[in-house]
């Protein structure tokens, strides 16, 4: 018994190279699954870790007027409310580096101890009571935050203050763009100080936990369902105040719509990836098994049983699946995780990725595979032992072989050269590697071909928006009606009044209602959804794709929209091709007998390209009253770039998968091929053919299959891709599901690289076949 | 009739592990042009060792071997495929035909390399396989396959005809038709034909006869009259 266990192991030795390319494919799977699976767990637990670490408030109290002492003490007495943390917020601008700038002043209990939004120092420190001046710390800069540095002074509510520290406040930690609620106009930097630096204590917020809610995960519908009942409740006594709920907060959201499309790339490409890769080790094993024949026939022949025999191979599929297994759990937790979370890093200021180990995915995952494998060798184990021991002695016979429909074809098969013909039969014969390859290739180029699709999707959507459709390059929101901005005069210009309407009664979206009097098409290229060019006319209504295709508008609909509390019908001119939300564009001709018109927007084209100038613009519009957000399109787009690039992460995790499934797709059957048919390639070395010549006729039939598994694999990309950029919105900007011909050719030529190189180092192997013990080893 | 083959002191050894073992220890013959010979001696003499040399499928460890003029001892692996394309036709015990390739197809994959082939079909017809033609070896019996091999290895149209065991894995009968087969070929297309066997009596058909001992090359008799192959007393 010794003896044989030893056997079992030096046996295992010799089928090292066999078993390694088994191990590879079931650590790939299993990293990529795993690792893919468990990010948007990850990252939404990251974020629940740094809310609970700093005690996120579930719920923001505001009220017209500050909170009286007997207010606040009247929401504590309450059984709904845990802890309550009152503070001051107040918008005003200051002044910084000689210009204006909109800040957000938050005034905490820095003495006493912040207990709920807790701020994690990021530089610096935490402002102390100073007699002289007022210390400050202020939130990191990002996108739409000013960078204010350590030591800066100036001048705050007639104060003079110095910042000694930069912070992060959970409520804030995405990059988006809080507006003041003085003006409208967006914040541009948020500082915190001591409340004690105010003549007389005043409170414009409460924070507040509600009991139990630290029984809910924050990112669950549970969570957001008990907050709000217990919000609906409070409101019953508390009806002039308003309450905004965590799952409310722009950060919160943003980051849970982005965990969204991490989500929904992450099932459907890892599960066909998966499978691939479950079948790639089947069939891995089963050709071991099937190449053991005759050992297992002199096993046999001893006298060894079946289950001795059985024992050594399943041992053999158990520890490579499972060493497998166990590289993918601890290459794909980390690092896939770490990848995609740390580029969304560009969209969000957050702590580093915490790790949960969702044991449960895991363990099915491990389970799958693992069991797949064992069982399939059992199954070929099997019917390999029912064979009869003579028989298992004697070599498989190779399969013969077959005539193929191609023959019936006489004068195309008497025109092919017998190297051709030989491609064509071994094609046919060897199925089972037929489909390996076909299902293996063609699955790999698929999701190569999703992952440059899915960048292009993204870049696609800010190119055409940015690039094609708006030919103006300033917005400038105002009060309504108060169109007349001195500053701008000089440039082309047209007033536009944007609303938000009701359409048929059940679901709200955007209107847009261009000024009649001037030409909207000089300002936006509108495009049907062909890609044609088309002009919005007097009498125009146009309806976005995406919107038309949800409620099943197609031009010549009547639709019913509601604004300034009337209903009218309108009849559709056009539906056009439009990624960033749900909108409705209507000539302001159609309305004015109806409504009042109430210009609200400008779109200027003012064609300024310094910096120096715009900013010069922008803060000239900011000093007008009227004026109450100015966006150079310049400034959206560079936001879209950053999501844009936040998605960087997954793609290239997508990307780097699908190569490392490519190549060790090719190189396992390139393997599985040069191994099985090693007397086939020795008898052409015997005749004279040249190592070059034998290595261009074994992989003539693998280039062959390759190529239609390539552009099988392509068709089969567009698919995937289709589905899972149709279920992706970011920002309220849907995707585009056009692929790039760039990406195409990427694809392809990436599938022919991996395959050359596949060959590349298969060419020693065919080299180092020796022709005489090849040619002797049919006893 | 001018040499074709001549060896001077091969020697061939190998290395398993740390052991050497001498396969063939200064091993010296020459074979005319146009003979049959056959190259006996017990199991683990050295003989196959010697025809795969002879082949170009191994090389001597040292020793000159001259084929037709050309040191074969020199030769790269480029040059030696050469050698095996235009210049030897082997034969083995076990066929070693291509299985999804027809008979027909099986001899065109060796004559399509060469540079003088001879028709495909018409040895094909002339080692009997006239109707067996479009069929897989899978679809022949043992005497059929080594005719495919027999017409594979004639139609590269090569000087010369290596056979190892050639009959080795056939029955007395089919056994005496592929000899008959090799020594027409000998005969008829004037090929030199080098025959290895450890079965004395085939030895009795040859024009010279090697035989082989631990190793070198222990007596050479030249057959002044060589027996018919149905004269062979099979043993």
């Amino acid at each position: 018994m010794k003896k044989y266990s030893k056997y079992i192991f030096k046996d295992m030795g010799y089928l090292a190279t066999k078993l390694l390319a088994l191990v590879l494919i079931v650590a790939t799977g299993v990293a990529f699954l795993v690792g893919l699976l468990t990010t948007a767990p990850n990252m939404r637990y990251s974020v629940e870790k740094y809310y609970s670490d700093y005690h996120i408030a579930d719920v923001v109290i505001q009220s017209e007027s500050a909170f009286s002492d007997g207010q606040i003490e009247e929401l504590r007495s309450r059984d709904e409310i845990d802890q309550i943390m009152p503070y001051l917020t107040v918008d005003e601008p200051i002044e910084i580096n000689d210009s204006k700038h909109m800040a957000r002043i938050l005034l905490l209990d820095f003495d006493g101890g912040i207990i709920l939004n807790q701020l994690s120092l990021v530089e610096g420190r935490f402002p102390e009571i100073n007699e002289d001046i007022v210390e400050v710390v202020v939130e990191k800069s990002q996108v739409y935050l000013m960078d204010i540095e350590i030591g800066y002074q100036t001048t705050l509510l007639e104060q003079t203050f110095v910042v000694v520290g930069i912070v992060q406040n959970p409520w804030y930690f995405a990059y988006v763009q809080e507006v003041s609620a003085l003006n409208q106009r967006p914040i541009e930097t948020m500082i915190y100080a001591d409340q004690s630096f105010m003549p007389e204590i005043v409170f414009s917020n409460l924070g507040v936990t509600i009991k139990e809610s630290n029984k809910f995960d924050m990112f669950t519908d549970g969570y957001k369902t008990f907050i709000d009942e217990n919000v609906k409740n409070l409101k019953v006594d508390f009806n002039d105040y308003y309450f905004t709920t965590l799952s409310q907060n722009q950060s919160f959201v943003k980051f849970q719509s982005d965990v969204k499309i991490v989500e929904v790339i992450s099932f459907i490409f890892p599960i066909f990836f998966f499978m691939i890769a479950i079948l790639v080790s089947i069939s891995s094993m089963t050709r071991i098994i099937s190449d053991q024949r005759v050992q297992i026939g002199s096993l046999r022949s001893l006298g060894f049983d079946k289950f001795k025999i059985m024992g050594k191979y399943l041992l053999y599929a158990l520890i490579s699946s499972s060493i497998g297994t166990l590289l993918g759990i601890a290459l794909g937790i980390y690092l896939i995780p770490s990848i995609i979370y740390n580029a969304y890093l560009t969209s969000y200021n957050l702590p580093a990725l915490s790790i949960e180990y969702h044991y449960m995915y895991i363990s099915i995952i491990s389970l799958i595979m693992i069991a797949s494998v064992v069982l399939v060798t059992f199954i070929s184990l099997n019917s390999v032992l029912r064979e009869k021991t003579t028989e298992l002695l004697k070599v498989k016979t190779p399969k013969p072989g077959k005539k193929i429909f191609l023959e019936r074809l006489p004068f195309i098969w008497n025109r092919i050269k017998f190297k051709y013909k030989s491609t064509f039969r071994n094609i046919f014969r060897h199925k089972r590697n037929l489909f390996l390859m076909l299902v293996g290739i063609s699955g790999s180029t698929a999701l190569l071909l999703t992952g440059f699709g899915i960048k292009n999707a993204v870049d696609y959507a800010g190119k055409y928006q940015y690039e094609q459709m708006l030919k103006y390059d300033l917005e400038i929101g105002t009060n309504p009606n108060m169109v007349d901005i001195a500053a701008i005069n000089q440039y082309e210009k047209i007033n536009v009044m944007l609303k938000t309407a009701l359409y048929n009664n059940e679901e709200y979206m955007s209107l847009i209602i261009p000024d009649v009097l001037k030409d909207i098409n000089s300002f936006i290229q509108f495009k049907d959804t062909k890609r044609n060019d088309i002009d919005m006319m007097e009498n125009s209504v146009m309806v976005t794709n995406d919107f038309a295709a949800k409620q099943g508008i197609k031009e010549g609909s009547v639709i019913s929209i509601e604004f300034q509390g009337i209903e009218s019908e309108f009849m559709v001119t056009a539906v056009i091709d439009y990624y960033f939300g749900d909108v409705v564009y209507i000539s302001s001709g159609l309305i004015a007998s109806n409504y009042s018109l109430e210009y609200n927007a400008i779109y200027v084209t003012t064609g300024l390209k310094m910096d120096a100038e715009k900013d010069a613009l922008r803060d000239e519009l900011k000093n007008d009253e009227n004026v109450i957000n100015v966006s150079f399109k310049e400034d959206i787009k560079y936001s879209f770039n950053k999501t844009s690039e936040s998605m960087n992460g997954i793609i290239v995790v997508l990307i780097l998968f699908a190569c490392a499934l490519a190549i060790i797709i090719n190189y396992n059957i390139s393997l599985i091929n040069i191994v099985s048919r090693n007397r086939e390639i020795a008898t052409l070395k015997v005749l004279g053919y040249q190592e070059i010549e034998v290595t261009g006729y074994m992989f003539r039939e693998s280039a062959i299959i390759s190529t239609i598994s390539i552009l099988v694999g392509l068709g089969l990309g567009r698919l995937l891709h289709f589905s899972i950029i149709s279920s992706i919105i970011i920002d309220g900007v849907r995707l585009s599901n056009q692929v790039d011909w760039l990406s195409y050719i990427l694809t392809l030529v990436l599938a022919y690289v991996f395959l050359g190189f596949v060959y590349l180092i298969s060419y020693p192997k065919i080299k180092s076949i020796n022709m005489i013990d090849a040619l002797k080893s049919f006893e | 009739m001018k040499k074709i083959i001549e060896l001077i002191n091969v020697t061939k050894t190998y290395h398993v592990g740390t052991q050497i073992i001498n396969a063939n220890n200064q091993v010296n013959f020459e074979i005319l042009e146009g003979e049959f010979c056959v190259i006996v001696g017990p199991s683990g003499a050295g003989k196959t060792t010697i025809l795969n040399i002879l082949g170009g499928i191994d090389v001597v460890t040292d020793g000159v071997m001259i084929v037709d003029g050309q040191r074969i001892s020199e030769l790269n692996a480029k040059k030696l495929t050469n050698y095996r394309r235009y210049e030897v036709g082997f034969v083995f015990q076990f066929y070693n035909l291509l299985p999804q390739l027809t008979a027909l197809d099986n001899v065109e994959i060796a004559s399509e390399i060469s540079k003088s082939p001879l028709d495909s079909k018409m040895v094909l017809e002339q080692v009997g396989l006239h109707s067996r033609m479009q069929n897989f070896p899978a679809q022949l019996s043992g005497g059929e396959q080594q005719r495919v091999s027999i017409a594979r290895a004639i139609a590269k149209n090569p000087k010369i005809l290596l056979c190892d065991e050639p009959t080795g894995a056939l029955d007395i009968e089919t056994g005496k038709t592929i000899l008959q087969l090799l020594y027409d070929t000998c005969k008829i297309y004037q090929k030199t034909v080098i025959v290895v066997t450890h079965n004395l009596s085939i030895a009795e058909i040859a024009d010279r006869v090697i035989h082989f001992k631990n190793g070198q090359v222990s007596e050479i008799t030249i057959n002044k009259a060589p027996k018919n192959v149905d004269d062979v007393l099979w043993q």
